[in-house]
């Protein structure tokens, strides 16, 4: 947990330092013709003449608050636009998470099952290819197919479960070879193991054998990796919103960094360390209950 | 604000390929066997003629993109350039461009007249009213300078009208400008310029008009959702010429490849910016199609002339000349652009006050080039730097016939960073060279460009000749047109006599427009939606 703390505050502090050895966002905000004391006037008023350890006071002082500052571009404070946003990204990661574990893992059973087999072979093409493939270019072909030549389901935006399709499929394509070829990898060493034949030899079905004594221990180290993965997938999840123009809080950070707005990168870094520390910490609990050798006290 | 670099630069290649690949489109040829239409000629289909006459009202809706999204419904709370052209809909500006001569022309203000250097007196039209039903009047002019001009409220766009010195309201439709010296582009910033209601703002707050407007617009504020869409619905009590469609969607699409993905699929009607190299893919959709117009944006080359950032290699004139000679820019604008450009010769667009179009600048001639960096004493030539944060196709090009003639050029791509690149350049800091392009803020005027550029009180005054300072600076303070325009055609010849730029063309606009919508991009990079309406 403490290790928890120290990576929200190491990350809060990095994104501090970085963007102010980045860029001065008076040089965006400012109209174009504004002369240099325009410029001067509009860095005063924003507070940025001050030394960056003044700065970076007040920030920590404010933020321990739960001020982060109103946004540089809209008039509103940056942890509001973050929070109205954050709904749209929770659906988003958790249907692509949940698309990505039940394919990943189902198809990763299958192929251990049915190893060197046409699924097999597939699944194996389908995962490279999955990984290997960009996110945004998958997200354009999967606009261009679906929405404008099949016409069957909206290509960009947000409202309906059906604008949710698109974004789920292209972000769980990247942590779903992950799940296939781990499940497939650990189901083929615990499916060589003695104890599933003691277990097949009981006269146990094969369901059984496979889903309590095989998947049972495969699922620690996938669970274990979810967690790990969760801060790819919100990488992902920054270039599918940008692709399907869905309104989440990972787009609104980038889009901020590009127009240097301080304190809506800040609040929306926060947010985001704190989701990936937190899944981290959900990981750990869960591969405990999966395995009681390393349940903590 | 642009979109993630890697959608927008590998996004438009997919749709491209798919594009060719799924549309019966014609097959591609390589690119030097193109033969490519002449320079300054535009090359999009024509817009869709109107079949019989244009509909008073249709009980219909578009649906329009903008990447870079609107930050607040308050006109006055941002400088976007898209906030800027959705919002102008509901908070009209002053006076608005006559899209022929593209001068400014009456628009709240009916009238107007110059009553000595430093005054201005405004008429403003009788019987307008604001969506709320409060009437229009002076008081509300005079409190849309003062709130802009307040320090309290932090408007971005205080630069532009801080030449007001005072307002005063002379009779409820009366009210007098008094400016801080003889000014010019009053009239130019006006154009730019919104009302806001007083007594509403005052009774809600700020706060709430930034998400609730009222203006006096052809069109209604119906609702927004941040960073989603905002939904505009005709005012059938305007003053005017009503808008015809009964409803304006503005969605916020980042990405241009989505964008353009949607305006095949028929869910967008008008993408704002399409990329040259999307042309073709999009006219042979059967849906859409690119239309473009010659807008005041001019694309060009800067050099460290006075050794800003630094000894240069281009603080040497005959380099520079050499840099001007070397470039094909025909080739540029036919090749690169497809022809979506006009050679410029001088720094400023044929449609800026004080063009002189009689002005002949360097044509290409890589021989003359050599020879010019023998005689600067670089026969073995030189290396420099040349930053870019966009048209890097272009600034490739120039690199490849930079190359030719001796002048080795590093590309500093510098995308990934454009608020600190602004910055930079700004403090001096950028080498050498660099590729920007400027729209002018939209004012017509040679003063928008010179003062910027090539005054030392401008933001980028890397080409701030002090011989040219008092030019611009008698420019600034004459309302005499005829003295204003002899002075720029001077200006524009010293610039290109010491080459401080390499000016390479004026940009069209191209936007990506649904085949049955009867709409066409302004020359001023707004767009005017309520004459729009679908073809029957």
């Amino acid at each position: 947990l403490v290790q928890s703390v120290v990576i929200v505050i190491g990350a809060t502090i990095i994104t501090f330092v970085l963007l102010r050895l980045l860029a001065d966002p008076t040089a965006m905000l400012a109209p174009q013709g504004a002369t240099a004391e325009d410029i001067r006037i509009l860095r005063h008023q924003m507070g940025l003449d001050q030394p960056v350890y003044i700065q970076f006071g007040q920030f920590i002082w404010n933020a321990a608050h739960g001020d982060f500052g109103n946004s540089y571009w809209m008039p509103k404070p940056a942890i509001i636009l973050i929070s109205e946003r954050i709904s749209a990204t929770a659906q988003l990661a958790g249907c692509g998470l949940g698309l990505a574990v039940l394919v990943g893992v189902s198809l990763g059973i299958v192929s251990a099952v049915k190893r060197y087999s046409f699924v097999d072979n597939m699944a194996t093409i389908l995962a490279v290819a999955g990984q290997a493939m960009p996110i945004f270019w998958l997200g354009i072909l999967l606009i261009l197919l679906f929405s404008v030549f099949l016409h069957v389901l909206p290509g960009s935006g947000i409202g309906t479960p059906a604008h949710l399709v698109l974004p789920s499929i292209t972000l769980a394509a990247y942590l779903a070879p992950i799940l296939m070829r781990l499940t497939r990898t650990m189901m083929l060493d615990i499916l060589a193991q003695d104890y599933i034949r003691t277990a097949r030899a009981k006269g146990l079905s094969e369901g059984t054998v496979l889903m309590r004594h095989a998947f049972a221990n495969a699922a620690i180290p996938v669970v274990t990796v979810i967690g790990m993965q969760l801060g790819g997938l919100l990488g992902g999840a920054i270039v599918t919103e940008t692709v399907f123009a869905w309104p989440g809080v990972a787009s609104l950070t980038v889009q901020s960094i590009l127009v240097s707005d301080y304190p809506v990168v800040q609040a929306g870094v926060l947010l985001m360390s704190l989701a990936i520390v937190g899944a981290n910490l959900m990981a750990d609990v869960a591969v405990g209950l999966l395995d009681p050798r390393i349940r903590y006290n | 604000m642009q979109s993630l670099g890697l959608a927008v630069v590998g996004g438009p290649a997919a749709l491209s390929l798919l594009s060719a690949c799924a549309q019966p489109a014609p097959s591609p040829k390589p690119s030097g066997q193109t033969p490519a239409p002449a320079a300054g000629a535009p090359t999009t289909a024509p817009a869709a003629k109107p079949a019989g006459a244009v509909p008073k009202a249709q009980d219909k809706e578009i649906i329009v993109s903008l990447s870079g999204g609107i930050p607040t419904m308050d006109t006055h709370g941002h400088s976007m350039r898209e906030g800027i052209i959705a919002l102008r809909i509901i908070n009209e500006h002053f006076l608005i461009r006559d899209q022929t001569t593209m001068r400014p022309k009456p628009n709240l203000i009916s009238e107007w007249k110059v009553i000595d250097d430093t005054n201005w007196e405004f008429k403003l039209r009788s019987g307008m009213k604001f969506h709320n039903g409060d009437p229009v009047t002076a008081d509300d002019a005079k409190f849309s300078f003062e709130r802009v001009l307040n320090p309290d409220y932090k408007s971005p766009q205080r630069a532009n009208i801080s030449w007001v010195k005072e307002v005063k309201v002379v009779d409820p439709l009366t009210f007098r400008i008094t400016t801080d010296g003889p000014f010019p582009l009053v009239l130019e910033r006006l154009t730019g310029f919104a009302m806001v209601p007083q007594k509403y703002i005052k009774d809600k707050g700020d706060a709430y008009f930034a998400e609730n407007p009222v203006g006096t617009g052809p069109y209604k504020f119906v609702s927004w959702e941040r960073g989603v869409k905002m939904v505009a619905e005709r005012n059938e009590a305007y003053w005017g010429t009503p808008g015809i469609l009964k409803r304006i969607t503005f969605r916020h699409v980042p990405d241009t490849a989505t964008e353009i993905a949607e305006l095949l699929a028929g869910n967008l009607h008008v993408v704002r910016v399409v990329p040259a190299d999307q042309i073709k893919a999009i006219n042979a959709s059967q849906i859409a199609e690119a239309r473009v117009k010659p807008i005041l944006r001019v694309v060009f080359v800067w050099f460290d002339a006075f050794g800003r950032a630094g000894a240069s290699p281009f603080q040497n004139l005959k380099v520079r000349q050499a840099a001007n000679y070397a470039v094909d820019k025909k080739a540029i604008v036919d090749k690169v652009l497809s022809g979506n450009g006009k050679l410029i010769e001088g720094p400023l667009n044929p449609m800026h006050f004080g063009f002189d179009p009689d002005l002949k600048g360097y044509p290409y001639d890589p021989n003359k080039a050599k020879q010019l960096m023998t005689e600067a004493g670089f026969p073995n030539g030189v290396e420099v730097d040349i930053t870019c944060y966009m048209d890097m196709d272009v600034v490739e090009a120039i690199q490849g016939f930079w190359g030719k003639v001796g002048i080795k050029a590093n590309i500093k791509d510098v995308r990934s960073n454009v608020a600190g690149t602004v910055e930079m350049q700004r403090q001096g800091k950028l080498k050498d060279s660099s590729i920007w392009n400027w729209g002018s803020y939209s004012v017509f005027d040679a003063d928008s460009l010179f003062m910027f550029w090539f005054h030392k009180d401008g933001q980028e005054s890397y080409a701030s000749d002090p011989e040219m300072a008092p030019i611009l600076e008698s420019a600034r303070k004459t309302l005499d047109e005829n003295k204003r325009k002899q002075l720029y055609f001077q200006a524009q010849k010293m610039a290109v006599d010491k080459a401080l730029w390499l000016p390479l063309y004026a940009r069209y606009t191209i936007e990506g427009v649904n085949k049955k919508l009867v709409y066409q991009p302004a020359g001023d990079e707004y767009q005017y939606f309520e004459s729009a309406y679908w073809q029957e």
